[in-house]
């Protein structure tokens, strides 16, 4: 009985979302959580990455199929938009529940 | 990092961003030179109404002035975001909260006028006073902005001072020009600090900014 609890308790630890786990998009999906949408630059200022940095974890998130990704043009300049949808929501909820029951299981 | 973070603190560090241009701070504190100038001129015959509607195209051309900055200074340095559904409902309090606010202000502007003749000494600077502190932390509050808190205190205690310095030392026009100069005057200067703390902190990107291949994936 307690081995079949440890087992479970590790398999929620290998089940957790590795696309969230990476620390720099587990906080680009927060602040897309706690927007509605936001810009590139506006990201890469809130969250301290650099230009390359975020562009390559946005594509991750994108093929993940958590973000939408919009461009548009104001006064002539390009501009990328950016939020969460749906998928990357129910994504985001289901990491913070699984997170939290992991380490709320860890002993001490 | 999990346990630590807080989606209300992030979503309140992302919303104060935006007023870190001290923009908001500069024309309030042009705003408030009325009170410090108004009197000035109806001392020299303008009249009341004229002495403050003199100074109304100066607050059209500063709030153009915001505008215009936020547009070509601050957005294409800061960049764009839109606020979720809680923050446009903390908007919309504020601004039926200032509503309530001016209209106050108004009805004991108008009272208090009828009632000039019973000199009732401080009624007036402490309603004032009240009104004031309670706007400025009204916005406070509903923008998370916790210096607002300061200019409440500030201007609250602006009217305060000088009625004592008018009733006690001789000041004119119930100290309003020298109380509501200085503190008309930190707000313009912390919001200078603030637009120049933000210029050198946020200097304009040189290069398009957009993800490399990311937005281009099946479009």
């Amino acid at each position: 009985m307690a081995d079949k609890k440890e087992s479970d308790d590790l398999k929620r630890v290998v089940d957790i979302d590795r696309v969230i786990h990476e620390p720099a998009r587990f906080l680009i999906l927060a602040y897309l959580y706690v927007v509605d949408s936001a810009d590139f630059l506006f990201l890469m200022n809130q969250t301290g990455l650099t230009r390359g940095n975020l562009s390559s974890h946005l594509t991750k998130l994108e093929e993940a199929g958590y973000i939408n990704v919009q461009k548009e043009f104001v006064n002539k300049i390009p501009r990328t938009i950016l939020s969460l949808n749906a998928q990357g929501r129910v994504a985001f909820d289901d990491y913070r529940k699984q997170m939290k029951q992991v380490l709320d299981n860890l002993p001490g | 990092m999990v346990a630590n973070m807080n989606l209300n603190e992030l979503e309140r560090k992302a919303f104060r961003s935006t007023f870190q241009d001290g923009l908001w701070d500069i024309f309030i504190g042009i705003l408030f030179t009325q009170f410090a100038i108004a009197p000035l001129l109806s001392a020299r015959g303008f009249g009341d109404f004229w002495s403050s509607a003199a100074l109304f195209p100066i607050y059209m051309m500063a709030l153009a002035g915001v505008i215009v900055l936020k547009k070509y200074a601050v957005a294409p340095r800061l960049g764009m975001v839109r606020f979720n559904k809680t923050r446009k409902s903390k908007f919309k309090k504020l601004i039926l909260m200032t509503n309530i606010i001016l209209v106050i202000g108004i009805i004991a502007g108008v009272l208090f006028v009828d009632l000039s003749h019973l000199n009732i000494k401080w009624l007036f600077p402490a309603t004032f006073s009240l009104i004031l502190l309670i706007g400025f932390s009204a916005m406070a509050y509903w923008l998370d902005l916790t210096r607002f808190y300061l200019y409440g205190a500030m201007n609250g205690l602006a009217v305060v001072v000088g009625e004592a310095l008018y009733q006690w030392a001789g000041a004119s026009h119930h100290g309003f020009p020298v109380a509501f100069g200085v503190t008309s005057s930190m707000m313009i200067i912390i919001g200078i600090v603030l637009l120049v703390k933000f210029l050198r902190k946020h200097p304009k990107p040189t290069e398009e900014l957009n993800i490399n291949g990311a937005g281009n994936h099946g479009r």
